[in-house]
């Protein structure tokens, strides 16, 4: 038996010569990474940490590193006591050097993977929050610095502790330093504010509120290095970020040009934070997407549609996604820029998620008008689209489903003839057994649709004989018992219409206790799989 | 034909003599006419006439002859069977047919044989009529009860094994078998035997019957038939019933919900205190699975929600809605234990331990307060059942709440529990000693207090000396005991420090080392796994030691060293001797690692010679039986030569026959794979002083990775040795890359796309990869001068780059890949880039670079950040 491995130690027995046989791997491993590295002079990531280090192991045999290291000329030791002793000298110290290496200590261990969580609890109960924020406003470059990069761990954590750093009144001071001198100053106050910008809308607001997006844009416009750049912008589109509430529109609106020139910047990062910004700012109502095409936005971003990064599409799907939900005219926008042709070969993507996006932006698309329809056809982007219905991951068949629906209710007759004719029904019925109730009411519909156009004059319909052979029938008489108005609605409409003659009555049959055991309710024929 | 039938009955003869000739008789007519030995026996299993005994045999040897003795059917087996001739097959399946129903032994061969053929050729499609031939002696008159249980044996035999090998072809068949075996379960007149084969086929069919499970009128047949047999009065019904339902609601688990309130839940509940143990074992497997089945789809739903998708399919939390009336069961069904019962029998109360761990798992902090209840009334009860009962309880579920809501019953229940030691039961004894490495594992901060770690340390050590049932449990607890003490001494020393000056151990570490060391020497080590967990004890223990403990694993190291050298002239008059005497030899091997891991070079370099002496002597004498000591012996090598590094070179000679040997033994994989890690250890320890044997060893290896069915784990590690060569004598490698470009290359093909999701593949295919690029970049360095650049050599693999580049783009769309294995692929295009300069720019492309470097960014591994870093750094210079 399996599960006795579970029971106590029982199953230790064979873990541990496991664990010996990795540990055996693991160790050649390192040893051979050190070699390789030795080659390369690569200077290591947390190497900062150690900056004055005095190296132990100086003749690489494995010996000598086992020796205890002599903390005799060492900085003080990195540790959560330490860190009590180093807060309440910050907590009153009045000598800046003294300050300092407190403020260092403490950042040290904030900066520490092992020590972040409990020392930022320590650090926040102890009341010393306030205290670093008092000095991001000393004339001692060293001890701001600490401070900040401190405050920047901090803000790093919960939200609890995002919102120890607003309150203890960080946000005006860090506002200041963005026209510091000292360009990793700057870079860390950008850093921090990214930390409050990007926990949720109540730190975002208070951040527009105290007029940060002025000082935030003359960093942009400084003509920073690309890292600082890339943080900045990363920044700006957090501002930009959230529905619950939408950050005001008026503040954040001036970003858009700035925006669309930092989508054509050279670096990537920077063009995707920029994309991401534009997509927050034009999912929304259609003023918003107004602001974006009168801004010029429209061809840069259909262009960007061609760009070869997910990173960068992603976000450039959504902007042009949100133009179409827009107003007719706003849809006819991006049409009239040729982004058809690039949805017809990006829901052919590699990535999954790029598919499900075309989807959805197709989906606004087919909800258009009778000559928008026409033109997401006419791009041949249907055959595709069905594939997605077909194959898709659950959430694309889910937009590719929306999609199909709505060129079933806007487009003519012939558009969903058309439908017909590229197989979108075996699909749709396949989408009828699926737990998302949104998603079996809108494949009824479309489901609807197709066998509306269908009907013959003589009676016969073409397409309820491929709903029956897919085997939807089953699945839509069931539809009829669903506890969903709509969709009990629905199917009940379209059995009554289209296969009237096979109605028949089920009944609730889940077993119930009797006192003769479970039985059915009414169990009409024998077994329903003999039949 | 007489022959025949005498030979089978003599088979099942009492005399030894007359056993073996007719066995050899069968296997000669096997040899000479194997066909038409099958044809014969399908006769004499047919025969009705013909004894009981001659015709289970017939069957028997008949499907020795389809299946192979394992009943497992691998390719020889599969490509022998449709070789026969087409009349010879159609007879021998025609005869099964026939023959079921007429048999007075059960379970019935003739079913065996025809699920056997079934097996092969349904998935082949040669036999579409399989299922509906054998449904179909259902049908018409005359059907007895010994023919319907034949059918269902045959159905439930083929259903299981073809759905083994691919659930869908029997897809066509779903709902005519669903239809004869529901059937057979419900109709008035079945007997218990009928109904409890059909519920086994049905058991097996479940997979496949997807479309029948996802329609609501059918599931609810199916569902009626299955419950109301669990109302049987046949204990084999019921049991097998429920475990049916089991299956059902691993498979079906998002179908559950109509059924739970009503049947499913008074059904488990009704079972789990059946006095049939075998039922009770199947209920509170229902709440296993149900748990297990929700901790998976909790950690979907976490990673789909973190990748910023809404789960597809979401747990609906039974186990939480069913806690009130499920955890008292459990805790009650927990006290159900024997006072003599064999430790490795499964039992009630060890399944309800184990599904209350997972529940805990899953409910969380839900269960810590009927457990509390539980737990306190019964610790001090005078039943000991009660007693061990709670120390279960509480141990099974300390690691699913969280550590909040457990730290202060902790903190109280530490010093009741670690007095219970002295319990006057052996069982409670043996639950205390376990529950302490639990508690030492998750709440280290709390049992290495002052208030509790004396008596805790304590009443190990007195633990020790009780039966090995709890002298085991306690050696793992102080196995954890030595790690955690070890931890926590560090984590509060600067960062590069590995290891303390001293810890809470130090002062009692000569005790407990000599207390195990005293263990070790037991005679009942081979009882309940005590010499498995003494000897990790006593490795971790070294292990995990502070540096004012050195004396100490100086002294036990000399011991175990003269213990070694002392089984060494030991003859084992038995081969139970012989096992036991290579166990300790093995156990030994283990402890020598970390001992000359932790002791310094030079103390090593006093006891080198003999370490090498007895571990050579050991290996010539068991080495060749693919032990776990021979592994365990390589081990001690590798360790040597980490620690040893080029002062290993005097050794290299006696050692190497030794490797040479275990590398050419592929089949005893262990062994083999011991040994390639020592050689790639031995490269890294001599490096250039090998180089006279390099031809002879890149031979070996490369039979090594030729053997066809060889260990799948070996041919990642051999690639490794490869690159280990080039790294150990430079440019000279240039000469051997013919030899080993095309098989770096022919690896990289199959190791360019995964085709499933299974987790060992993921983690099989990621080791591959890196170690491919490893081996890339250690020849690409190989050619390349101090200063990365390129010697004339380098030319001998240029044409290779633009090959791995592509490798590297290709496998960085795979969402699988691991972050060694960027790392490793950003120090490859960081070194091609040193070498090649600016020839190289048009192959490496922009995007890759990103890619790598983003990827870097949120790995948080220093290691790959700084390598992805520096290989930005080139790019950008270019």
């Amino acid at each position: 038996m399996d599960r006795l491995q579970d029971f106590k130690n029982k199953g230790k027995t064979s873990t541990v010569r496991n664990r010996r046989r990795e540990n055996a791997f693991e160790l050649r491993k390192q040893k051979r990474f050190e070699q390789t590295q030795k080659r390369r002079n690569v200077v290591m990531a947390d190497q900062e940490n150690n900056d004055e280090n005095t190296t132990t192991a100086t003749n690489g045999t494995n010996d000598k590193a086992l020796v205890p290291v002599d903390n005799a000329n060492k900085k003080p030791q990195l540790s959560l006591e330490n860190l009590r002793e180093a807060l309440k000298v910050i907590l009153k110290a009045d000598d800046f050097d003294e300050a300092f290496k407190a403020t260092q200590l403490c950042r040290r261990i904030l900066s520490k993977e092992k020590f972040t969580k409990p020392a930022t609890k320590i650090v926040i109960e102890s009341g010393a929050v306030s205290r670093l924020v008092e000095f991001l406003s000393v004339p001692h470059d060293d001890l701001l610095y600490e401070a900040l990069w401190a405050l920047t761990n901090v803000s790093s954590g919960t939200s609890a502790d995002t919102m120890a750093v607003v309150s203890a009144g960080a946000i005006p001071y860090l506002g200041n330093l963005l026209s510091r001198e000292s360009e990793k100053v700057r870079e860390q106050a950008i850093w921090c504010l990214g930390n409050i910008a990007g926990d949720g809308p109540e730190p975002r607001d208070l951040l527009l509120g105290a007029g940060i997006m002025e000082p935030l844009m003359a960093t942009i416009y400084s003509n920073p290095s690309t890292e600082m750049l890339s943080t900045a912008t990363w920044v700006l589109s957090n501002l930009c970020r959230g529905k619950k509430p939408e950050p005001n529109f008026e503040i954040v609106k001036q970003a858009i040009p700035t925006f669309l020139q930092l989508a054509q910047h050279e670096d990537v990062n920077v063009q995707a934070d920029a994309m991401w910004g534009l997509s927050y700012l034009s999912d929304g109502d259609n003023d918003k997407i107004a602001a974006l095409i009168e801004a010029g936005g429209a061809p840069i971003v259909v262009n960007l549609l061609t760009h070869s990064s997910i990173r960068i599409l992603t976000p450039c799907i959504r902007c042009v996604g949100n133009i179409v939900t827009g107003t007719n005219e706003q849809t006819q926008v991006p049409i009239d820029l040729g982004c058809l042709q690039h949805f017809s070969r990006l829901i052919q993507h590699e990535k999954a998620n790029i598919r499900k996006e075309t989807c959805w932006a197709l989906s606004n698309i087919g909800a258009g008008t009778r000559s928008q329809v026409h033109a997401l056809i006419e791009s041949n982007v249907v055959p595709s689209l069905l594939y997605c219905l077909a194959h898709g991951d659950f959430r694309t068949r889910k937009e590719a489903c929306w999609a199909v629906t709505n060129i079933s209710n806007n487009g003519c007759d012939e558009d969903v003839r058309y439908l017909i004719s590229q197989g979108c029904i075996k699909p749709l019925v396949d989408l009828l057994t699926v737990q998302d109730v949104k998603v079996v009411e809108i494949a009824l519909d479309a489901l609807r649709n197709v066998l509306r156009v269908s009907q013959m004059a003589d009676g016969s319909n073409p397409s309820a004989d491929w709903i029956e052979e897919a085997g939807g029938v089953d699945h839509i008489e069931m539809l009829q018992q669903h506890e969903n108005d709509t969709i009990y609605e629905l199917a009940l409409d379209i059995v009554e219409s289209y296969f009237a003659e096979e109605d028949e009555d089920v009944g609730d049959i889940a077993p119930q206790m009797t006192e003769s055991g479970f039985a059915l309710a009414a169990p009409t024929q024998a077994a329903p799989f003999s039949l | 034909m007489e022959h025949l039938v005498a030979a089978l009955e003599a088979t099942l003869s009492t005399d030894q003599n007359e056993r073996e000739a007719a066995q050899n008789w069968l296997d000669e007519a096997k040899a000479n006419d194997k066909p038409g030995l099958m044809g014969a026996l399908a006769n004499a299993l047919v025969t009705v006439d013909y004894t009981t005994a001659a015709r289970q045999q017939a069957g028997l040897q008949l499907k020795n002859c389809i299946s192979g003795q394992h009943g497992l059917i691998r390719e020889e087996e599969r490509a022998s069977w449709t070789q026969i001739d087409d009349s010879i097959r159609t007879h021998i399946k025609q005869c099964a047919l026939n023959t079921l129903g007429t048999e007075k032994s059960h379970p019935s061969t003739a079913a065996q044989v025809y699920a056997a053929v079934s097996t092969i050729e349904v998935p082949l499609g040669m036999w579409p009529d399989a299922v509906p031939m054998l449904l179909s002696r259902l049908d018409g008159e005359g059907v007895t009860e010994d023919l319907t249980v034949s059918v269902m044996d045959a159905l439930g035999y083929l259903t299981g094994d073809i759905t083994d090998i691919d659930p869908n072809v029997l897809q066509p068949f779903a709902n005519d078998i669903l239809t004869a075996v529901v059937g057979a379960m419900t109709s008035s007149t079945a007997s218990a035997k009928v109904q409890t084969a059909a519920i086994k086929a049905l058991a097996n069919s479940i997979e496949f019957c997807r479309d029948n499970f996802n329609s609501k009128d059918e599931r609810d047949h199916i569902m009626m038939a299955v419950c109301n047999s669990t109302l049987s009065g046949d204990a084999k019904v019921v049991e097998t019933s429920i475990q049916c339902l089991v299956d059902i609601a691993d498979v079906y688990y998002h179908h559950l919900q109509e059924y739970m309130n009503d049947a499913l839940f008074p059904i488990m509940n009704t079972a789990m205190r059946s006095e049939t143990t075998e039922i009770a074992l199947q209920g509170i497997e229902f709440w296993t699975t149900i748990a297990e089945r929700e901790l998976e789809l909790e950690d979907q739903a976490e990673d789909q929600m973190a990748k910023g998708l809404s789960p597809s399919e979401v747990s609906a939390n039974y186990c939480l809605a069913a806690q009130d009336k499920l955890l008292p069961v459990l805790l009650k069904l927990l006290a159900q234990q024997e006072e003599e019962e064999d430790e490795d029998e499964w039992t009630v109360s060890k399944a309800a331990a184990v599904c209350l761990g997972i529940i805990a798992e899953v409910i969380k902090d839900a269960v810590v307060d009927p457990v509390l209840q539980f737990v306190q009334s019964n610790l001090g009860h005078e039943d000991w059942r009660y007693r061990d009962a709670s120390i279960l309880a509480f141990g099974s579920i300390l690691s699913g709440p969280s550590q909040d809501k457990l730290a202060e019953i902790v903190v109280q229940a530490a010093l009741p529990i670690v007095n219970l030691i002295q319990d006057n039961s052996v069982v409670v004894q043996d639950s205390v000693a376990w529950i302490l490495g639990r508690m030492i594992e998750l709440f280290p901060e709390i049992m290495l207090t002052p208030e509790i770690f004396p008596s805790l340390l304590e009443a190990l050590g007195f633990a020790l000396s009780l039966p090995p049932r709890v002298s085991t449990n306690s050696c793992w607890s102080i196995s954890s005991l030595a790690e955690e003490c070890f931890n926590v001494a560090l984590s509060t020393m600067d960062e590069d420090a590995y290891q303390p000056p001293s810890y809470l151990l130090s002062q009692q570490y000569s005790t407990v080392m000599g207390a195990l060391i005293q263990v070790s020497q037991r005679d009942d080590l081979d009882e309940s796994g005590l010499g498995v967990a003494c000897f990790d004890a006593i490795s971790s223990l070294i292990q995990f030691s502070a540096a004012d403990c050195y004396p100490h694993v100086a002294e036990a190291t000399s011991t175990f060293l003269g213990r070694l050298e002392a089984t060494l002239t030991m003859q084992p008059q038995t081969a139970e001797q012989y096992k036991q005497l290579l166990a300790m030899q093995g156990f030994i091997c283990q402890v020598l690692q970390p001992a000359i891991t932790v002791l310094e070079a030079s103390d090593v370099k006093s006891i080198s010679d003999k370490i090498v002496m007895s571990v050579v002597q050991l290996l010539r004498m068991g080495g060749k039986s693919g032990s776990e000591a021979a592994e365990d012996a390589f081990g001690v090598i590798s360790a040597l030569l980490r620690k040893l590094e080029r002062d290993f070179a005097p050794y290299f000679d006696t050692v190497k026959p030794l490797v040479v040997e275990a590398l050419q033994n592929t089949q005893h994989s262990q062994t083999c794979l011991a040994a390639v890690g020592a050689l790639s250890d031995m490269l890294l320890a001599l490096q250039d002083q090998v180089k006279p044997y390099v031809q002879e060893f890149l031979s070996l290896l490369m039979e090594v990775v030729a053997v066809p069915d060889v260990d799948r784990s070996i041919k990642p590690q051999v690639i490794s040795t490869f690159g280990d060569f080039a790294q150990a004598i430079g440019r000279d490698i240039v000469v051997y890359l013919q030899m080993l470009l095309p098989v770096l290359k022919t690896a990289s093909e199959s190791a360019t796309t995964l085709e499933s999701d299974d987790e060992d593949d993921i983690a099989f295919m990621n080791q591959l990869r890196e170690n491919i690029l490893e081996t890339y970049t250690n020849i690409l360095q190989a050619l390349t001068d101090e200063n990365a650049k390129a010697t004339p050599e380098l030319t001998a693999i240029s044409g290779d780059i633009a090959f791995v580049l592509q490798f590297i783009t290709h496998i960085c769309s795979d969402p699988t890949l691991s972050d060694a294995v960027y790392c490793v692929s950003a120090g490859f295009i960081g070194d091609c880039l040193r070498a090649f300069g600016n020839e190289i720019k048009g192959v490496v492309s922009e995007e890759l670079v990103q890619h790598i470097l983003s990827r870097a960014k949120e790995s948080g591994d220093a290691k790959f950040e700084s390598t992805a870093r520096w290989m930005y750094g080139h790019y950008t210079k270019m």
